[in-house]
């Protein structure tokens, strides 16, 4: 379960990278920041502050809505007046750890410290081998996983608008050249990545639970899956994403790693690099791509 | 009949950077039905020249007219709109599409017809047609460089901007790009080219220009710049 959710929100990542060139150290917290508002629009009124008491079937689909939203205005917003005054990439990327920072603590003040579980059924967890004996919940939410990463798939080969993505990372100067306005790719580009982020949070939140933190852990895990699968290709994110899952869900399985759980990453970065020694480029990433 | 002045460019200058000015003041026009070719040594800014027109490169100074139109700091996409292709020198296909996919993003403001254009540009080079599934990356010198050309015909361009079609290519690979541009010449395109290969660019080019250092330094037809002993021993190495 947890590679499904690395894999759904480290395509986002990797498409804004490859496609605007910026890497976003906010990630992280736009996962927190949609399992936040699902939670918030499905909790009880009166819970936290903003609760709505929604169904879950509404307050889900909205979220994800407004987690297109927020992509597109954080394209217009903040990232392109900034790009227009031609600031550099080292700034680009400190402005996204702020950013990250902001939503962080904001989520903190807004929902405190405990952690929050949806008021949905939530079926006892399975063993440690997670994988093979699932609970339902986690069942239907890989399945539902699967399918949103088999759209997106879809999207970026089948449509116009998805090619043009691919087409901007691959050579952005080319893409103008054939007529194709690139300051609007970035802004569906931006939304797509950010909504994916959103659904991604509230799919972790629906398995496991709701913490302020919880996209920031998944952050490492994210660039490790983009790294491992190749950067710049979407597609590579998405098998990054699951072998990173996996091998984390596997490893917990040894008694080192379950007595402590931070050595998770450990282990994710340990893969992150051994596949770097025998693939550079990564694995789905081609060869050219290394300079 | 009175032939059309397609690009007026006047004083233009520009450069990559503040500090360092490439184009220092350069005048070049294009007319209806024309094919006029650039040629002059290694880095004189022929490239750059090209990318200003196009709009990939903001000029510093002087001005480009499209049809009368000042579209002096348009940007790329804008130009596409109005008509005109452009072909870079290096970096000419998406490695990572397929040739079809290169096609496709060739006629992005012309979704309507896209796949009707695709069709005949696919009749006119076979060889596309066969290898439509695979990545551009994949494909020899030539055949990128034909996918190149397909991509900006695409769009159905009045004008085609070619940077160096034919450099880097094989004999017979050149010849047949050359015979493509003649092709695409009587389609009714006129055609502005950089030419490395200058002889037989110049001979089937209405006009010639020679850059020299980021300014003009010779003007006249094809045949002239051919044929003027001074420009053969600078510029096209000898006789
Ligand atoms: N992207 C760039 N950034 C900075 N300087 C550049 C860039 N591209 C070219 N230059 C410089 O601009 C000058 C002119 O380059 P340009 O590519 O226009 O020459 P050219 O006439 O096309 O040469 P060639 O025949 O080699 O293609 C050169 O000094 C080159 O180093
Ligand atoms: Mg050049």
């Amino acid at each position: 379960m947890l590679g499904a959710v690395i894999a759904l929100t480290a395509v986002g990542l990797s498409l804004i990278f490859g496609v605007t060139g910026i890497v976003n150290f906010a990630h992280g917290d736009l996962v927190t920041l949609g399992a936040v508002i699902a939670l918030v629009f499905a909790l009880p009124e009166g819970e936290v502050w903003g609760a709505q008491g929604l169904s879950m079937w509404i307050a889900v689909p909205l979220t994800v809505l407004i987690g297109f939203a927020v992509g597109a205005l954080l394209e217009l917003a903040l990232i392109r007046p900034l790009r227009r005054r031609q600031v550099g990439t080292v700034t680009m990327l400190v402005v996204t750890i702020g950013l990250g920072f902001i939503i962080r603590y904001g989520i903190l003040i807004w929902i405190g410290g405990s952690p929050y579980t949806y008021p949905v059924p939530i079926e006892i967890q399975g063993s440690y081998l997670g994988f093979i004996d699932m609970t339902a919940t986690e069942f239907r939410a890989v399945v539902l996983t699967l399918l949103i990463l088999v759209g997106v798939g879809l999207f970026l080969t089948k449509t116009r608008l998805g090619t043009a993505m691919r087409a901007i990372s691959d050579n952005e100067d080319l893409a103008e050249s054939s007529g194709i306005d690139a300051a609007g790719v970035y802004v569906a580009t931006w939304a797509l990545g950010i909504g994916l982020a959103f659904s991604g949070g509230i799919l972790q939140g629906i398995v496991t639970n709701v913490t302020w933190t919880m996209g920031f852990f998944l952050l490492l895990l994210m660039f490790a899956a983009v790294i491992v699968g190749g950067i710049g290709n979407p597609f590579g994110a998405m098998l990054g994403g699951f072998i990173i899952g996996l091998v984390i869900t596997l490893s917990t399985a040894l008694p080192v790693i379950s007595d402590n759980p931070d050595l998770r990453f450990a282990v994710a970065l340990g893969v992150m690099i051994l596949v770097l020694l025998f693939r550079p480029q990564g694995i789905l990433g081609s060869k050219e791509r290394v300079s | 009949m009175t032939t059309e002045r397609l690009i007026v460019v006047t004083g233009l200058r520009a450069g990559y950077t503040k500090e360092v000015e490439i184009l220092r003041g350069i005048d070049i026009e294009l007319d209806d039905h024309e094919v006029v070719t650039i040629i002059g040594p290694n880095g004189a800014g022929k490239s750059t020249l090209i990318k200003a027109i196009f709009g990939l490169l903001t000029p510093t100074a002087g001005s480009v007219l499209l049809r009368g139109e000042q579209v002096t700091g348009k940007k790329a996409h804008v130009m596409v709109g109005k008509g005109v292709g452009y072909v870079p020198q290096v970096k000419n296909v998406f490695e990572t599409l397929t040739v079809e996919e290169n096609l496709t993003m060739g006629a992005y403001l012309n979704r309507a017809n896209t796949a009707s254009q695709r069709d005949r540009l696919f009749e006119w080079f076979p060889m596309l047609a066969e290898r439509r599934t695979t990545r551009a990356g994949k494909l020899s010198g030539g055949q990128r460089q034909l996918v190149a050309m397909a991509r900006a015909l695409m769009a159905n361009p009045s004008i085609l901007l070619l940077d160096e079609p034919s450099a880097g290519l094989s004999p017979s690979n050149v010849d047949e790009i050359f015979n493509r541009i003649r092709e695409i010449k009587d389609r009714g395109v006129s055609i502005l080219m950089v030419e490395q290969n200058a002889r037989r660019a110049l001979a089937l080019s209405d006009r010639g220009y020679v850059l020299d250092q980021g300014t003009n330094a010779y003007t006249g037809t094809g045949r002239d710049l051919l044929h003027d002993p001074k420009i053969g021993d600078l510029y096209l190495g000898g006789r």
